[in-house]
């Protein structure tokens, strides 16, 4: 078999959980490794499966989908989360993608969208609403007033950056910019990273502060 | 005026009854005190009731006399007064009490002078100097006589005229000035006779006729002696008869004829006995020792001497005891009783030296008096003006001090006072600049909560009515699916996707529009962006969007922001759905608020399709509205939508995200 994308499912809708295994297993590029409805069983298990991507939802009884993410992650620092969310504008996304996800799905995404966007992740591409780009430009607008080191961000990314938070899309983007959309998408990719970088740190430093 | 006119009418009746009175008897005057009410015409029967008794009875004239008194000082009537003292006066002469008198008169005067009654005046001055003249105080009694007689010439008042030039004769008989005495009494008796004023013509006949004696007129005198005579049977007045009788006893003694001297003092002393006169009494006494010395019947003259000298020793007559104890002692010495002599001689020595200190103690008592009262007088006068000059100069300096003081004070209280007020405005003015500044932000924070929750119940209503539909939507497309009766449509699935999609759409946008750190026009701008080029791009349509370069950093409101797309959105989505465009675009401006238009290259709109999508425009006209906006539809070469919000002043705050 040719090197399918592992994909584990968090979700406890059960509806929609089977669906979305249903969905990935009809896929020939996607392999569903495993599917919990709680983020505790979650957290158990996907250290040792290693799954590429984890398709979770935020909303979860017990453990929320953000705090299992950045445990998730402190073992597992390569692995990529795909936030399941049903609003896009909600705080929660961008929380999310600050403490380590890659990517969100809105829940009402098609099923061939939920793939292209499965396949788009796995390959360095992260979507970026409006307002999550307005979101992250402040907040590195904050660590610029604080570190008087320069941006962490590069020239192209500030530009992917701005573009995103003027409400640009990414085909205008990537006209303007004379850059494939896919490209845009790696770009905020790495505006994540760098995202979560900042805000771990931000974290130690918090709790070192405390210390 | 009128009180003038009272006091001549009471006066009036006065002396009416006081003539009347004197007319009456006794018994009829008796009569009339019964019937009398006890008002101010009771003073003069009184007076002349008691008058009747003066002769007889002083004791009981004096009753009436005290009753009168009495009246007239309740009834406060010093007029009356006045009568009462002429009266009394007259008892007290009698009794030889001249003191008495004298206080007397002297009261009388004051009472004149108070009332500044001429009458009062007249009759007060001419008393004080009878009183005086009795007292043989010559110099005093002419003083007053004169001063009566002035006011009494000038009041026109020829009663009193003529008793007081009679008195001023009787004076200077006895300051031996006989061509005045006659002068004097011939005129009163004119006046008098002219008035029939029959009791001051006898007296001045007396005192004409003394006057005549010492100017040897012998016969005139005894005519005028035996006409007072006559007189004083007729008044009747015995004490006049008793002094005619003594003055023509004089005359018979002056020209010798002792014999018809003695008979005439023989009957003036049986007039004085029977008509209780204790005064003339002694003169008739006196008068007939001197006969009888003269006669050489010392023994009688002894008798009558002694009488005369027990009587004056009783009324305490100085001037008669004086010339009494000198002829007793010649008497005794004539009768060979030299101890008796000497100690008559040096009873007249006595009373000689004693009158005269009496003269000269009251001189110098009077000198004095005068002096000291004139010290006094300067004394006082100099220490009230010292006093006066002192109060002066305190007063200045207590007024300085207190204006002083004062201005001071009131400077003080106007400081105090401008300072208060001045913090009172002050603290007025702040506490109500804060008041009104709070009043304004509750006010404004009111207005803002009652928006917000407005908008909020608005949101929830969209909300509910939103889901509402769209479930009942896919509900309905379900229950469809599961018909068996024909054959479904194979839309359903994409239907109740599509109703499915949009609900959560509606979501996402309530979520934006409500989350606060989203209320900047750079939000509202790239949200819209977004979903507008994404909408356009999906149904296939050239879009352009035209933006300042510079987006303003305002904050705007959640519900501008949401009214504000939603018209936007519902724009597109007409544009969509009626117009036919194939171009969209949409700018907008930022210079007073919010202003953006859409305009799309479609086939425009017709009145009459307003009607069809008319509730959709007058939505937008309220949404625009209801964030103090407005909204414009035209036809320009397919159709063209303002929209414009203002800013307002909170918008101004620039905040940063």
């Amino acid at each position: 078999m040719i090197n399918q994308i592992s994909v584990s499912i968090v979700e406890d809708m059960a509806d929609i959980r089977q669906k979305l295994q249903q969905i990935i297993e009809e896929s020939e590029e996607f392999i569903c490794l495993s599917s919990y409805n709680t983020a505790e069983k979650a957290l158990e298990e996907l250290p040792g499966l290693n799954p590429d991507i984890v398709l979770m939802d935020i909303h979860l009884p017990g453990m929320s989908g953000i705090d299992c993410i950045k445990e998730i992650k402190k073992q597992c620092p390569q692995m990529q989360f795909m936030m399941f969310t049903i609003y896009e504008n909600s705080d929660e996304v961008y929380e999310a993608l600050a403490a380590g996800a890659s990517g969100y799905l809105l829940k009402q995404t098609s099923p061939e969208q939920i793939l292209l966007a499965l396949k788009e992740l796995y390959e360095g591409g992260s979507p970026m609403s409006t307002h999550i780009a307005r979101k992250v430009v402040s907040f590195f607008q904050k660590e610029n007033t604080k570190n008087e080191n320069s941006s962490p961000l590069s020239t192209r990314e500030k530009q992917v950056l701005e573009l995103l938070s003027k409400g640009f899309l990414y085909k205008e983007i990537s006209d303007q910019l004379f850059i494939s959309t896919g490209t845009v998408r790696q770009h905020i990719h790495k505006i994540y990273e760098k995202l979560q970088v900042q805000n771990r740190t931000e974290a130690i430093n918090k709790f070192y502060g405390r210390r | 005026m009128l009180l003038r006119l009272l006091t001549l009418i009471t006066f009036f009746f006065f002396n009416l009854i006081t003539a009347k009175c004197q007319q009456a008897s006794k018994d009829s005057l008796f009569a009339l005190i019964k019937t009398t009410p006890e008002n101010q015409l009771k003073i003069p029967v009184y007076l002349e009731y008691g008058k009747s008794f003066q002769s007889s009875n002083p004791d009981s004239a004096r009753v009436y006399y005290q009753k009168a008194k009495a009246l007239a000082i309740k009834l406060n009537d010093q007029k009356s007064f006045s009568k009462y003292i002429s009266y009394q006066i007259s008892l007290l002469n009698q009794t030889g009490k001249f003191e008495e008198g004298l206080a007397l008169a002297q009261k009388d005067l004051a009472i004149g002078k108070k009332l500044n009654d001429p009458k009062i005046l007249i009759a007060g001055y001419n008393n004080v100097a009878n009183e005086y003249e009795y007292l043989a105080d010559y110099q005093q009694a002419s003083e007053y006589y004169i001063k009566s007689l002035k006011l009494a010439t000038d009041n026109r008042d020829e009663e009193m005229q003529s008793r007081i030039n009679d008195n001023l004769a009787s004076v200077f008989l006895w300051l031996k000035d006989y061509p005045l005495a006659y002068k004097y009494s011939t005129k009163a008796f004119v006046i008098a006779e002219k008035r029939h004023d029959t009791v001051t013509m006898g007296n001045c006949l007396l005192n004409t006729g003394v006057a005549e004696i010492h100017q040897k007129k012998y016969k005139d005198a005894l005519l005028h002696f035996s006409q007072s005579e006559k007189i004083g049977y007729q008044i009747p007045d015995m004490s006049l008869v008793a002094d005619a009788l003594s003055d023509e006893g004089l005359v018979y003694y002056t020209t010798h004829d002792l014999k018809t001297a003695a008979e005439k003092y023989q009957q003036e002393l049986s007039i004085t006995k029977k008509y209780q006169l204790p005064y003339e009494e002694l003169y008739a006494l006196f008068e007939l020792a001197v006969v009888e010395k003269d006669k050489k019947n010392f023994l009688l003259a002894e008798s009558y001497t002694s009488r005369a000298i027990a009587i004056g020793e009783d009324l305490n007559t100085p001037a008669e005891l004086m010339e009494m104890y000198d002829t007793m002692s010649v008497i005794k010495q004539k009768l060979g009783k030299p101890q008796e002599a000497l100690l008559f001689k040096n009873k007249y020595v006595a009373i000689n030296d004693s009158m005269m200190n009496a003269q000269i103690q009251t001189n110098i008592h009077h000198l004095n008096i005068q002096y000291h009262s004139a010290q006094k007088d300067k004394m006082i006068a100099e220490q009230n003006l010292n006093i006066e000059r002192n109060k002066a100069a305190l007063e200045k300096k207590n007024m300085w001090l207190f204006i002083f003081l004062g201005g001071i004070i009131a400077l003080i209280v106007i400081l105090i006072v401008s300072i208060r007020s001045y913090r009172h405005k002050h603290n007025l003015h702040r506490q109500s600049l804060l008041t009104l500044q709070k009043q304004h932000e509750v006010n404004t924070l009111q207005e803002k909560m009652q928006a917000r929750e407005e908008e909020r119940d608005r949101i929830g209503r969209e909300m509910h009515d939103d889901i509402g539909s769209a479930l009942t939507t896919i509900l309905y497309l379900s229950n469809d699916l599961k018909s068996k009766s024909g054959q479904p449509d194979s839309n359903i699935p994409d239907k109740i996707a599509t109703t499915a999609t949009g609900v959560v759409d509606k979501m996402n946008e309530i979520i934006w529009s409500m989350n606060r750190q989203y209320d900047t026009l750079d939000d509202l701008i790239a949200y819209t962006r977004q979903h507008a080029v994404e909408f356009l791009q999906d149904h296939s349509l050239n879009y352009h969007f035209d933006l300042p370069d510079l987006i303003p950093d305002v904050h705007i409101s959640g519900e501008q922001r949401r009214n504000i797309y939603l018209v936007i959105k519902e724009s597109l989505h007409n544009i969509v759905k009626h117009s036919e465009a194939t171009e969209v675009t949409i700018s907008f401006q930022f210079e007073d608020g919010i202003r953006s238009c859409i305009h799309d290259n479609g086939k425009g709109f017709e009145t009459l399709s307003l009607r069809r999508f008319g509730n959709g425009l007058k939505n937008m006209e309220e949404r625009m509205q209801r964030i103090g906006g407005t909204f414009e539809i035209e036809n320009t070469n397919g159709t063209t939508i303002r929209l414009f919000s203002p800013f307002t002043n909170e918008e101004s705050q620039s905040t940063g995200i």
